[in-house]
């Protein structure tokens, strides 16, 4: 359905709706970064499930603990920064372009070593197929990228706010 | 906003029950009107057929000439407020006001201009953050009518929106319902069973018995020239003095006490001469001086009133002093009634 633009004869001038627009923040919550961080959880989920289901014993035996806690961990921090950021606040913003550059830099430790590494000595085969490799790239590439928009909107949106609100004079909500 | 033209409305439910009988009115733009009845009188439903949240059995609802007895609720542009306010829970107070323009779909920044005006009227603005459950009653019921505010409708109808809160904040309340139809010149129909409610806010009260209406007219004429024993009855605190007396010459006489008619009222009640009335006197229409011996049984003291309870003979009589009286159970005063209001015993009209 169309929206409806004008209503009831009110017709707002470009000025309007920009100055509409800045107070609107006090009332909405920031949803798009925070739905985007929601996403980007998701997008993590299908990487982990996505490596766990190979048989990486071999190679991944010392890290599994390690890489089981930072997905956990991951989720817990990118949850608390989508609710963070969905009421405004900034920090949360910074977390989130944090925790998406973690993202991106994991591609260097796995899938990349994956890729590289043979399963045993006598073998020509590598530890992660390519078609899997690629699959969990994009699964890290999506979800870092993600995260980090979401952390740019969402800074942007929290200092634009807090701009406003010094200008009109109203306290920060607890 | 609108002129509505109720022709014939009737109510019949399925199980035959039939809750509302002819009613009609014409009612203007801008007016205030208000539906006042006991319990189970119709009043409600009346209204509720009003909104289209009940068939119309019969009759014809006309809102600016448009024929509208069988258009949606939807598409009748009217708002009701609800007794229970009928808010989410689960939105804020800027939500909750925006969301039925964001179900028309209409542009955010226009939804947000009418929800900041419609706070800014019932001082809402700094509660639009709020969840409903962190407001009080009066807030909430401000929140009710904010959300029909910004739809801006034809017709604004408004349930027992009082009923709810404690005696303080309805009256607060009722001078901001009455502030806020200055302000929006809008046509309001609203049900309540106060009669204050209905005294101080209504530009005409219709007062309404067991499906029938009962009287219709200014809040000074339901009071001051009521139609029927019902209307005089229920309008008017304390209820006005009964008594069944027979018209004898000049003189009205019953068990208890004689009252001497003056020539106008000796006139007015030729016909019934030799016939049994019922005389009406409100509580207020009592004076400290006249030939009627009432007993005194108790004071309610209420500052610049005082209700003296008693008996003239064995019939239950209210007095309403206008100052701080100290009657005790026992004292015999002289009472006279400076106002009077006659009836039709079998028809219960008043003679006028």
């Amino acid at each position: 359905m169309k929206k409806n633009t004008s209503y009831e004869g009110i017709v707002l001038s470009q000025e309007e709706v920009k100055a509409i627009k800045k107070d609107r923040l006090r009332f909405s919550k920031n949803k798009i970064p925070s739905s985007l961080t929601l996403l980007a959880i998701l997008v993590n989920v299908f990487y982990f499930v996505s490596i766990y289901k190979t048989n990486l014993q071999q190679y991944y035996k010392p890290a599994i603990g390690i890489s089981v806690l930072y997905n956990l961990m991951f989720m817990l921090f990118s949850f608390l920064s989508a609710e963070g950021i969905k009421n405004y606040k900034k920090t949360y913003g910074i977390v989130l372009i944090v925790i998406g550059l973690l993202q991106l830099l994991r591609i260097v430790y796995f899938p990349l070593k994956g890729i590289t590494t043979p399963v045993s000595e006598v073998s020509t085969a590598k530890v992660m197929e390519v078609g899997q490799f690629i699959r969990t790239l994009i699964y890290l590439i999506g979800s870092g990228a993600l995260l980090i928009v979401a952390g740019v909107i969402g800074y942007i949106k929290s200092v634009s706010l807090e701009k406003y609100r010094k200008e009109i004079g109203e306290e920060k909500p607890s | 906003m609108a002129e509505l033209k109720l022709q014939h409305l009737e109510k019949v439910y399925d199980n035959k029950v039939k809750a509302v009988h002819d009613f009609n009115i014409d009612i203007k733009d801008g007016e205030f009107i208000v539906l006042v009845g006991p319990s189970g009188c119709g009043k409600s439903t009346t209204l509720r057929m009003v909104a289209g949240l009940e068939d119309i059995t019969s009759g014809r609802l006309i809102i600016d000439g448009k024929d509208v007895t069988r258009m949606p609720p939807k598409d009748r542009d009217e708002a009701m407020v609800f007794q229970n306010y009928a808010l989410y829970g689960h939105m804020t107070v800027y939500e909750n006001m925006a969301f039925s323009l964001m179900l028309r779909k209409v542009d955010k920044n226009i939804i947000h201009q009418k929800v900041m005006a419609a706070a800014e009227i019932l001082g809402l603005t700094s509660q639009l953050n709020k969840k409903p459950k962190q407001l009080s009653g009066g807030q909430r019921q401000r929140v009710a009518m904010g959300r029909a505010i910004v739809r801006n409708p034809k017709v604004f109808l408004f349930d027992e929106p009082l009923s709810n809160l404690d005696a303080k904040l309805r009256g607060a309340m009722r001078r901001e319902i009455l502030l806020l139809h200055k302000r929006l010149k809008a046509t309001i129909i609203y049900v309540t069973h106060d009669q204050t409610e209905a005294l101080t806010l209504a530009d005409r009260i219709v007062c309404m018995s067991m499906g029938h209406v009962q009287q219709i007219g200014t809040p000074l004429e339901l009071y001051d020239t009521p139609a029927n024993l019902f209307v005089a009855s229920f309008i008017g605190l304390p209820p006005m003095n009964l008594f069944d007396v027979t018209v004898d010459g000049d003189k009205l006489v019953c068990e208890d006490f004689t009252y001497q008619l003056t020539g106008e009222q000796h006139a007015l009640l030729a016909d019934y001469d030799g016939k049994e009335i019922v005389l009406g006197v409100r509580p207020e229409n009592v004076v400290e001086n006249g030939t009627i011996q009432f007993n005194i049984t108790n004071n309610e003291n209420l500052g610049q009133n005082t209700l003296v309870h008693g008996h003239i003979g064995k019939k239950k009589v209210v007095a309403k002093l206008h100052y701080w009286a100290t009657y005790k159970f026992g004292d015999q005063i002289n009472i006279g009634f400076d106002r009077v209001h006659f009836f039709d015993k079998e028809t219960t009209n008043a003679i006028r």
